[in-house]
């Protein structure tokens, strides 16, 4: 390319309009790759890759690094977010659209850990559970009106906040939309439950209740897996105590998974009168280890140590 | 029976010279000796290639964690809102977060100046263990230099992580377990 140059070498105005065009063009294109998030994809792929590289590993499964990021998301309705360090700010104008994103992080987190078909802790010599962060969820406070008036509680314990999501309400959302590009529901893909109503009654008949989502605290949408098999059946015959703090009640399912139970709390919380509350689902996996599926639980509390994670397989 | 016996003899013979008292030759106790000496670097081998694979993931795991505390920290010295809620440190677990300040020893991470660490613990406190520690986290850790760092004591990660909590007291980070 020759490039037209007055006598006294200026560049001329086509040369200018020209670099215009190209920095436009280039600042257009780095918008949309912006946009896209190809970032976020890649590390997931990174980390599905890992999971499975090690899941597949012949030699001791400790040696193959596992390669996960946990991700920090803030849901915001103004787009602002003063409670994070450098969040990934996910704006949020209803109360479905702040379901569907913590569906979708519980999905993306399932799909990375490999859907349960993937047995990437390896038998130990002790029965525990192996936590994976996926993501680190906090509520802008613009967020906090959109979820205070329709529960109705009438007597909130002294420095409990009133903006709550009702997991029951959450889980319906679950049952009835299905994972972007999948012919299955939320609630299908993480448990194979058809609807919310098996979760319901064994809730119901153990006198638990569904418990709410503090929306003031951040909260991990964490999954896990034990560490060896038949471990998980044994919690739900009552034969393996000590290995979570929380209990399991059993889900009575017929065909699907071989075995699938509701994790609830076992300590006294006010907001919640002491009576015992859902935390998350387990169930046996493909692999034949059990998985807690994914889950939101408050960050640093008492139902994330109900858990007892023996490590945390995510980096921060 | 016969036969048995023969083949006993055999192996042995093949294996290890005797004298007719039934004792072990000088050559025969040095091949065993340099079969032991192998088989044992062998172990060395694969053991210290086991610790520096998962050595490599925690100390991974601390770059990961140090960085999180970095960024609430530098947020807190920019007079952001203190999170009573705390920060989750989710591994490495069993190690620590250590806080290095004036007049004590500190990493060649932190140049100088005061600094929060977060390292494994040397096994036992006695003789110049300070040092040993020091070297430990320069070696295997990660640091953050903060200048106004207050000093604190170290803080064990457990199993499932730790909560810490980050405030500014008297113009001096404060760094406590939840």
């Amino acid at each position: 390319m020759t490039r037209k140059k007055t006598k006294k070498g200026e560049i001329t105005t086509q040369q200018i309009v020209l670099f215009i065009v190209l920095i436009a063009s280039f600042a257009v294109i780095i918008f949309f790759l912006v946009r896209l998030n190809l970032g976020k994809t890649s590390e997931m792929e990174i980390c599905h890759n890992s999971v499975i590289t090690r899941s597949s590993s012949l030699l001791l499964k400790q040696v193959v690094p596992l390669n996960c990021k946990t991700s920090y998301v803030c849901l915001s309705k103004d787009g602002s977010c003063e409670k994070m360090t450098s969040p990934e700010v996910k704006k949020v104008k209803t109360k479905e659209e702040v379901y569907e994103v913590l569906a979708e992080e519980g999905a993306d987190c399932w799909w990375m850990f490999g859907e349960g078909k993937a047995e990437y802790i390896g038998d130990k010599f002790t029965s525990e559970l192996y936590c994976s962060i996926c993501s680190q969820i906090a509520f802008d406070d613009s967020l906090y009106s959109m979820f205070v008036a329709d529960l109705g509680i009438q007597d909130l314990p002294p420095g409990y906040s009133p903006s709550l999501i009702d997991k029951e309400d959450f889980y319906k959302y679950l049952a009835d939309t299905n994972v972007p590009g999948k012919d299955i529901t939320y609630l299908d893909y993480f448990l194979g439950l058809k609807n919310a109503e098996l979760i319901s009654n064994a809730l119901k008949a153990n006198n638990s209740s569904w418990g709410y989502i503090d929306v003031t605290k951040w909260h991990f949408v964490m999954m896990g897996e034990f560490s060896q098999v038949g471990t998980f059946q044994n919690i739900l015959i009552g034969a393996a105590k000590g290995i979570l703090l929380a209990l399991v009640l059993p889900i009575p399912v017929v065909g699907g998974p071989l075995a699938m139970g509701i994790v609830v709390s076992n300590y006294y919380d006010p907001l919640h009168k002491g009576g015992n509350y859902m935390l998350g689902t387990v169930m046996t996996g493909e692999s034949g280890h059990g998985y807690l599926s994914p889950a939101i639980i408050e960050a640093n509390s008492e139902d994330y140590n109900q858990l007892k994670c023996e490590n945390v397989n995510t980096l921060a | 029976m016969k036969n048995k016996n023969k083949k006993q003899e055999i192996f042995s013979s093949y294996f290890f010279t005797k004298n007719k008292k039934g004792n072990l030759l000088p050559e025969e106790v040095l091949k065993i000796v340099v079969a032991v000496i192998c088989i044992g670097f062998l172990i060395f081998l694969l053991v210290s290639l086991y610790f520096s694979l998962t050595g490599g993931q925690k100390k991974k795991e601390a770059e990961a964690s140090m960085n999180l505390i970095s960024k609430e920290i530098t947020r807190i010295n920019n007079d952001g809102e203190y999170n009573s809620q705390g920060i989750p440190v989710p591994n490495p677990s069993g190690w620590y977060i250590f806080s290095f300040t004036e007049g004590e020893i500190k990493p060649n991470l932190c140049a100088g100046e005061n600094c929060v660490c977060v390292c494994e613990s040397v096994l036992i406190n006695i003789f110049d263990w300070q040092k040993r520690q020091v070297e430990r986290c320069d070696d295997k850790g990660s640091c953050f230099v903060v200048s106004n760092l207050k000093k604190f004591d170290k803080i064990k990660i457990e199993k499932g992580g730790v909560a810490i909590l980050i405030g500014k007291i008297n113009r001096e980070i404060q760094i406590t377990k939840k």
